[in-house]
């Protein structure tokens, strides 16, 4: 009978593996998904590759456990690395995938490089500033991450709420609208507001160079008020 | 669709967190398996095509959610559903291991079954024969990870130990996940040739399980310390598979196909080239 995981060291769970303990991986899962995730999911802003990833690092962990040294680096930083590694695959995939050249043909820009860093400016920036090591780096990642909790934070609390039980914990807007006990309408307003909003907010933060411009066929005001029709405000 | 609705759309998806595979599944093309079964992608697909507008709009969308994903708060935590899939999938398609005997040799830590291969039953006689042809290449990986093995069972030198360890790992599992792929009754192979017709690479591929394997012996020779890429090309479309991973003399590439991205399409072709600007394929195959 397999001894319980519970208490033991990475570096124990991980001999198991290796000896082929399938609840020691298990034990690992429980241990480091949550942050794998997490860390994914900050790179790629998608739950779903997000997942992918996570999966990915699992498998590389059951797959190269014999070649994790717990005197050199500790087990979460090891799977970090492997996730942020697979996270990076993903960012430059995307970056070169046709979707790139259908916006940036949209946009008039052709395919040329600066068009698709551009188009993608979110994904580059925020991976390569999570990447670095550099205390410089790290420190301009933790203001990008700073100044968005700001703009979420001016956000009326409504809306503010809608959004992050959506964008952050997955809760589809029926699930919101069971929650919260609004109408599904009120969910979908004050969650596309919430949006409209932040951009507003984070595009006078990080000036005209973040990418949060647009609207040129539509002016921002007609733009804002469709992007938040579609159901009524209960607020209102 | 009008303006509004395709704004209203993305920005929907953005809110779901799922907007960077919306925006794939509206790359590919219209019909294809890797195509959103969703009707109302088609239109929001031809309606950036022509509207500038919505097309920077939805660039400012994809650089507001990654703005959104880099301030995620800590409590976020990974979907409670994934746990048993993930896990499944790794016992599935993960190398196999056995519970290790009371004094394990060090070249049996590692090495795959590749063994377990010729015993799938009930596969098609074309599958028997591709398959029978790949024996000798799996062998070759699993005799390289024996005599990786051995080197640091002689040498028993820390860091040719590590070295060497980390090799009999990597060569595992380029060697389980290849026969994992053959034992799909799917499978399909595609050698990689270099510019003047020179075999010297190989991809396997099962496209039910989007299981993809790509290697080469002789790219860690042709220019040390280079990182190369392997590519699908679709038409005019690259897709970035991997970079590829080198283990003693061999560079490759294991895991899933790009997402949304069925292989063996007629026309199709893998690509491997140095990661530098302005690079030309060193190997390719096509389907």
């Amino acid at each position: 009978m397999a001894m319980s995981p519970t208490g033991r060291t990475d570096a124990e769970l991980v001999a198991s593996l290796v000896a082929g303990d399938e609840d020691a991986l298990g034990a690992l899962y429980d241990r480091h998904a949550d942050s794998i995730f997490r860390a994914a999911f900050r790179l790629l802003g998608d739950r779903g590759q997000a997942e992918d990833v996570l999966q990915e690092t699992m498998l590389a962990l059951w797959n190269r456990a014999e070649t994790y040294d717990a005197s050199v680096a500790s087990l979460a930083a090891w799977l970090l690395t492997i996730a942020r590694n697979r996270a990076v695959d993903r960012l430059r995939a995307r970056a070169r995938r046709p979707v790139s050249m259908l916006l940036s043909a949209a946009a008039g820009a052709a395919t040329d490089d600066t068009a698709i860093d551009r188009l993608v400016a979110g994904g580059e920036l925020v991976g390569a500033a999570a990447a670095r090591p550099d205390p410089a780096s790290a420190a301009e990642a933790s203001w990008l991450a700073g100044a968005v909790r700001d703009a979420l934070a001016a956000i009326p609390d409504p809306e503010r709420q809608a959004l992050e039980l959506a964008y952050y914990h997955d809760l589809s807007q029926s699930e919101i609208a069971a929650r919260l006990g609004w109408p599904l309408g009120t969910v979908k307003t004050r969650t596309r507001r919430a949006l409209a909003r932040l951009r507003v907010v984070l595009a006078e933060v990080l000036g005209p160079d973040a990418g949060l411009r647009v609207l040129p066929s539509v002016s921002s005001v007609e733009a804002f008020g469709a992007l938040t029709q579609g159901g009524s405000d209960g607020s209102r | 669709m009008d303006h509004v609705e395709v704004r209203q759309w993305l920005t929907d998806a953005l809110a779901g967190g799922v907007l960077p595979s919306v925006l794939d599944d509206l790359a590919a093309a219209p019909g294809s398996d890797a195509a959103s079964p969703d009707p109302a992608a088609d239109e929001v697909r031809a309606h950036l095509m022509a509207c500038d507008a919505c097309g920077a709009e939805a660039g400012a969308l994809v650089t507001t959610g990654a703005l959104l994903a880099a301030a995620t708060p800590d409590d976020v935590l990974a979907p409670v559903a994934a746990r048993e899939r993930i896990l499944r999938t790794v016992r599935e398609t993960g190398m196999v291991r056995v519970p290790a005997a009371p004094t394990p040799a060090p070249v049996a830590v590692g090495v795959p079954a590749v063994p377990a291969v010729p015993a799938v039953p009930a596969v098609p006689a074309v599958s028997r024969l591709r398959r029978w042809r790949l024996v000798p290449a799996l062998a070759s990986f699993a005799m390289a990870a024996i005599i990786v093995g051995g080197l640091f069972t002689v040498a028993n030198m820390g860091h040719q130990r590590d070295v060497a360890q980390a090799e009999v790992a990597a060569l595992g599992e380029l060697a389980s996940a290849s026969g994992h792929i053959l034992a799909r009754p799917d499978h399909a192979q595609l050698a990689l040739v270099a510019a003047d017709g020179t075999s010297m690479g190989m991809v396997v591929f099962s496209p039910s399980s989007g299981q993809l394997a790509v290697w080469s012996r002789d790219l860690v020779g042709m220019a040390s310390g280079t990182r190369y890429d392997c590519f699908l090309v679709r038409g005019s479309s690259l897709t970035l598979i991997g970079w590829m991973d080198t283990a003693g003399d061999v560079a490759y590439w294991v895991g899933q196909s790009p997402a949304g991205v069925t292989l063996g399409h007629a026309g199709d072709r893998i690509v491997v080239q140095a990661d530098v600007p302005g690079a030309a394929p060193v190997l390719s195959g096509t389907f």
